[in-house]
This record gives C-alpha cells, sequence and structure tokens, in this order.
C-alpha cells in the first residue's frame, strides 16, 4: 500500500472520530466520504467530503528519495453558519493531531494551505459548506508515492 | 389564451389556502398554488453540494399587491419568509419562500 494511501486511511479513521460523544463540536463523523459526486442531503448534515486532489512532487527531496506535497481538501457541510464553523474547528482539531503523530510516522510535516472558504445560502431551509484545505509532505522511495 | 375569468376558475380548482402577513399589516387568507424545484446549494468549488429545493407559491396578484420581501405566509401550519417577488404577465406573482428568515 502508498504512503499517500495510507494517509488517507489515518484520515478517514480520523474524521470518523468527529462525534460529540468524543468531545468534539459537532457528529459531522456520522457522514464521511471520499470524492462523493453526487449532493449530500438534508438527513445527512452535518456532512463532509473529502478529496486528495493533488499530490505534487517537490523540487528538492533527499537521496534515494521523492518528496511529495499532498493537497487535501476537506468540505463541511451543515445547516447553519454557526454548525459549519464548529465543524471547521473539528476538522482543524483532526489535522493537528493527525500532525502531531505525523500521520502515523508516513509524513513530514502539514501545512494549513490557505485557511477556510466558507458559503451560506437560503432557500427551503439555510444551508452552509466550508472548504478547508491542508497540505500533507511526505517522503517515498523513488518512483513511489 | 388565458383570461381573467381563467385565473379565477384556476385558483379555484387547484389553489390551497395560505394565511399571508404583511410586515406591521393585517393577515389575510388566500389561495396559492405551492411547487419546488429542484437545487442544489453551496455546490461550491467543485463540491457535491446539497440537494434541496425552492418552494414558490404562486398568488393572484390581486391578493399580494403590495408584498415585500420578509413578508409571511403560513401554509399548513409552517410559516414561511418571502424572498423573492416575480409579478407574471398573467396576473399572478410568484412567491420564492425560505423558513428561514
Amino acid at each position: 500500500m502508498s504512503i499517500r494511501q495510507q494517509i488517507i486511511n489515518i484520515l478517514d479513521t480520523e474524521l470518523k472520530k468527529i462525534l460529540k460523544a468524543n468531545g468534539y463540536n459537532t457528529d459531522v463523523g456520522k457522514n464521511v466520504y471520499a470524492w462523493r459526486d453526487n449532493p449530500l442531503t438534508k438527513n445527512e448534515l452535518p456532512g463532509l467530503i473529502y478529496r486528495d486532489a493533488l499530490n505534487r512532487k517537490a523540487s528538492v527531496s533527499i537521496v534515494g528519495k521523492f518528496r511529495w506535497v499532498l493537497r487535501i481538501e476537506v468540505a463541511v457541510f451543515g445547516t447553519s453558519a454557526n454548525e459549519i464553523r464548529a465543524a471547521i474547528e473539528d476538522v482543524l482539531n483532526v489535522i493537528g493531531n493527525c500532525e502531531n503523530t505525523k500521520w502515523g510516522g508516513y509524513a513530514q510535516d502539514t501545512i494549513l494551505a490557505d485557511g477556510d472558504e466558507m458559503a451560506v445560502e437560503k432557500h427551503d431551509i439555510e444551508t452552509g459548506a466550508a472548504i478547508v484545505s491542508f497540505e500533507v509532505i511526505y517522503d517515498a522511495d523513488q518512483w513511489r508515492m | 389564451m388565458f383570461y381573467d375569468s381563467d385565473l379565477g376558475i384556476f385558483f379555484t380548482d387547484f389553489a390551497q389556502m395560505a394565511t399571508y402577513t404583511p410586515q406591521g399589516g393585517t393577515s389575510s387568507t388566500i389561495p396559492v398554488i405551492l411547487s419546488t424545484t429542484y437545487q442544489v446549494a453551496v455546490d461550491i468549488d467543485g463540491f457535491a453540494g446539497v440537494s434541496g429545493y425552492k418552494i414558490i407559491v404562486e398568488a393572484k396578484t390581486t391578493d399580494v399587491p403590495n408584498v415585500k420581501v420578509n413578508d409571511t405566509i403560513i401554509i399548513k401550519d409552517k410559516t414561511y419568509y418571502i424572498t423573492e417577488i416575480q409579478q407574471t404577465d398573467f396576473g399572478t406573482t410568484k412567491l420564492t419562500i425560505s423558513e428561514v428568515l
């Protein structure tokens, strides 16, 4: 299994732990999806979709390795601006926990790329979303990821 | 052709009753036609978004001559806020409504 896949597996596991019962602000961990391309339903709120959209090779690597910068985007969805802000903090908390363990020893560093981008719309009900983007820097053997 | 008299028949046959209340005004019971349109909310940055729908009620323009955004309408015991107003050329006014202000 690639290091990239190991990192994603850790992320998926940790995101699913975002439950009020575990001390988080929200229960967004009940509805975690990777690369989902059909809209969430109201019954799946709060929820989140994550994607590892870009894996960029760094220009400088240590000898015998490829250094990768894996960009991950997490979109959280909820029914109010307050809920979205709470979920953003939960996701940041998860990223921080993963960084503390260097993603189970698979990564060198984590960078919060752009903070977050948030939107709220009012249709039949209020619906909000925010995207949190971050980058995980890791080394793999040459021609591996 | 669609005549004013047809409008009355149309609302008599298909409408349901709703309570319309202008801000600072008096409530009135009016016939409205309710419809919904599928739409996806907050589909930001290529993410899938949340499936939902837009609720539109159509009323006779004579029943809501001075309607304004944020006036309320009660349908089946649920209160909605008017978020968009569109007058048609057929003597009706379409009101987009939301559960939230």
